[in-house]
């Protein structure tokens, strides 16, 4: 199945273009998918932005990230264990806040 | 007194004399100085029913505890009066310098009675206050307000002043201070243009007295050291307030349209990158700020190229870009130009724009009614066009300048239903149908349709809790769960706090309640415990909606505009979603102790809060 990554603000050049389609497995997770991204797209384990350390993913389900799966936050589902479909449409963002 | 002075000044504009006089130290401890402290004299001075823009108003400017003191973003001042748009508790804050260098006056804040027989500027320079004549500057946008004082007086006078929004009684004029920054919300520049005040023009040497200096200082540095790694600050530093454009408008909550949709087709063409990209010429900071999330910005491109200033800020691109469907980022930094130099408050100017442009569609206001011009969304120019008819109060710009609400009132037709206000004020950019907590706090916020009060998208909209409140997750955005209602209350409390010593509420995001309590008490030599200092921030904000009641507000008002209550979200991932506010209401009213029947704080919970003597008019 194929689901689209976009990357937001600090990471926004990090995919190599304004959005991509993935490959993944049937029944693939959010964890899943950073893997990949990992493996096929160079994108690093810890992201450092300025002074900060920014984990992907890490024990216990936990990412520094915040990620949204067709406008839900995957913390609000099942964190990095919620399950992809295919056409999904990810989003990643490191931290942010203001408004 | 330590972190602060323990004078005010008081200036009768009736008859052009300013005197000095000493504030209590116990008020200014119970209330925490700032918007407290500037309550506190609203309540006891202004009589109820008084008129907003009538002689019995007062317009009170008061520095926080800690502003001038140097800890993260520690230069504000509040401005309280009664409001023209709601008739309600108003208050404005801002940033800058100017707060600090009024302090540095030796004075803690000013209040204004009266109505001057002619246009003037208050001049403080240290010791000497005068009351000038300001006829001459009577018509001038705020730089050549700015401009021309300094050129009488000097230039290291620092002014806050009106345009001609404030000075034509616009219901949304902003108070200006360091050209660029606005006490913006609640019409308190059209209070200042009604008692005939052109600006405050100030000078100051005197230090400020820190109750333990070298404490406070180690201390301050250690927020600091801390918020260096802070992803918020980075973010904040790198985009502007504008950051979370993104974040909001994917979850589906971004108003596009007059609040038709929450879904703007167009984000990414005015969000915080496309601001860096295109127009972003410097980070503008605040004092004491290690964020500096302001924009030095020139436009490059199109008809507005050459012109610079400050901003937008995310809420003019939320309410001139989405709201009013525009994705031309170069009209929306020259819309958010004019509002400052004219002086008006960018989120209602936007949002009472974009309501007229629904009333055109719908035919409610005609081209006859216009003058010819077609208020059509997504119109670039239109925008700015009514910026300036607004602020001159010229053509249809003189209906838009009453705001959204009385527009309503005006044109009737069902109008109401989507007129985008709470109490009067325009609500900003995050449709609550997206987060119910959300909604909750604009319907019980003390000033109206308000994001900061409780400033709650935080944890609701874009996954960043606060460290000032022991709890901020929301679990399910779309359920209205009574278990999360204490946390708006929390942060209410907390985060009136912020306006009352003079701190960036931003900071409650990196810094936690215990390390600004330290701060608080190192600057002033209190004692304030955790918990006193929360009692003391829900001391003020009862107080606030004690004048609220007092000036016959009814738990009816709590409420929010039928759009949201009725019309389901039409797109999105919160398609099909309104505000369901009964079962947070009835929690809302049970853990903050105010009466169901009458919406007034209880006299139970007024007396737990020290202000038997409130509790006593409120209830008699």
């Amino acid at each position: 199945m194929q689901v689209t990554v976009k990357a937001y603000l600090f990471l926004r050049d990090s995919l190599g273009s304004d959005y991509i389609i993935v490959e993944l497995p049937e029944d693939a997770t959010v964890m899943e998918l950073l893997r990949v991204l990992c493996r096929d797209y160079g994108i690093p384990e810890k992201l450092t932005i300025g002074s900060a350390t920014l984990t992907l993913f890490g024990s216990h389900n936990k990412t520094d990230l915040t990620i949204l799966v067709n406008g839900f936050n995957i913390r609000q589902l099942k964190g990095l264990s919620s399950i992809l479909e295919e056409g999904d449409r990810v989003s990643i963002f490191p931290p942010a806040a203001g408004g | 007194m330590y972190g602060c002075h323990g004078k005010i000044l008081r200036v009768n504009l009736n008859s052009g004399t300013a005197k000095k006089e000493d504030v209590p130290a116990d008020d200014y401890k119970k209330y925490l100085g700032g918007a407290g402290l500037a309550t506190r004299y609203l309540w006891d001075e202004v009589p109820a029913k008084a008129d907003p823009l009538g002689e019995e108003n007062k317009l009170i400017f008061m520095t926080g505890s800690l502003t001038g003191a140097v800890a993260p973003s520690t230069g504000r001042f509040s401005v309280v009066a009664k409001s023209p748009q709601t008739g309600i508790w108003g208050q404005a804050n801002s940033g800058g310098r100017w707060g600090v260098d009024f302090k540095k006056s030796g004075y803690d804040g000013v209040i204004f009675e009266g109505i001057s027989p002619h246009p003037v500027y208050l001049a403080v320079d240290d010791n000497k206050v005068e009351v000038k004549d300001a006829s001459h500057l009577w018509g001038l946008n705020v730089p050549e307000t700015t401009a021309a004082i300094k050129e009488e007086m000097g230039d290291k006078f620092n002014i806050a002043c009106i345009g001609p929004g404030g000075e034509n009684l616009v219901q949304y004029a902003a108070i200006m201070n360091d050209l660029g920054r606005a006490a913006g919300r609640c019409g308190l520049g059209a209070v200042m243009g009604s008692k005939k005040l052109k600006a405050i023009a100030v000078r100051g040497s005197k230090p400020l007295t820190i109750f333990d200096p070298d404490q406070f200082k180690a201390h301050s540095r250690k927020q600091y050291e801390l918020m260096d790694d802070s992803m918020f600050k980075m973010s904040l530093q790198a985009f502007g307030t504008s950051v979370v454009l993104d974040l909001v408008s994917i979850r589906g909550g971004f108003p596009t349209k007059n609040w038709q949709t929450g879904i703007f087709e167009d984000a990414e063409d005015i969000n915080g990158p496309a601001i860096s990209d295109k127009i972003l010429t410097k980070n503008v900071t605040c004092f004491a700020c290690p964020i500096e999330c302001g924009r030095g910005t020139e436009i490059r491109e199109g008809k507005y190229a050459g012109h610079k200033g400050e901003g937008p800020e995310y809420e003019t691109v939320g309410t001139f870009g989405g709201m009013c469907a525009v994705n031309d980022l170069e009209a929306i930094t020259m819309a958010g130009y004019l509002c400052n130099d004219y002086g008006l408050d960018t989120i209602s100017a936007g949002s009472t724009f974009a309501f007229a442009m629904e009333c055109y569609e719908k035919g409610i206001l005609t081209a006859e009614d216009t003058g010819g011009l077609e208020l059509n969304f997504g119109n670039p120019d239109l925008i700015v066009d009514l910026v300036h008819l607004v602020a001159r109060r010229e053509g249809i710009g003189d209906l838009l300048a009453e705001g959204t609400k009385r527009m309503s009132e005006k044109l009737g037709q069902g109008s109401e239903a989507f007129a985008m206000h709470v109490k009067g004020l325009e609500l900003p950019a995050y449709d609550s149908r997206a987060v119910q907590l959300t909604g909750l706090t604009y319907a019980t916020a003390n000033r109206g349709g308000d994001h900061i009060t409780a400033y709650v998208q935080g944890p609701t909209f874009v996954d960043a809790p606060f460290l000032i409140v022991e709890e901020s997750e929301i679990k399910d955005p779309f359920a209205a769960d009574p278990d999360e209602v204490k946390i708006a209350v929390d942060l209410e409390d907390m985060l009136t706090s912020f306006d009352c010593i003079g701190a960036c509420k931003f900071m409650g995001l990196c810094i936690s309640a215990a390390d600004w309590v330290e701060l608080v008490n190192l600057a002033t030599g209190w004692d304030y415990t955790l918990e006193e200092y929360k009692k003391a921030g829900e001391r003020v904000y009862n107080l606030a909606r004690a004048f609220c009641s007092r000036e016959g507000l009814t738990p009816k008002d709590d409420t929010l505009p039928k759009r949201l209550l009725e019309d389901p979200l039409p797109e999105g991932p919160a398609e099909g979603q309104v505000n369901d506010l009964p079962v947070l209401l009835e929690r809302y009213y049970h853990l903050r102790g105010w009466d169901r029947e009458t919406g007034k704080p209880a006299a139970a919970k007024l007396k737990e809060l020290g202000l038997e003597d409130v509790s006593d008019k409120l209830w008699s």
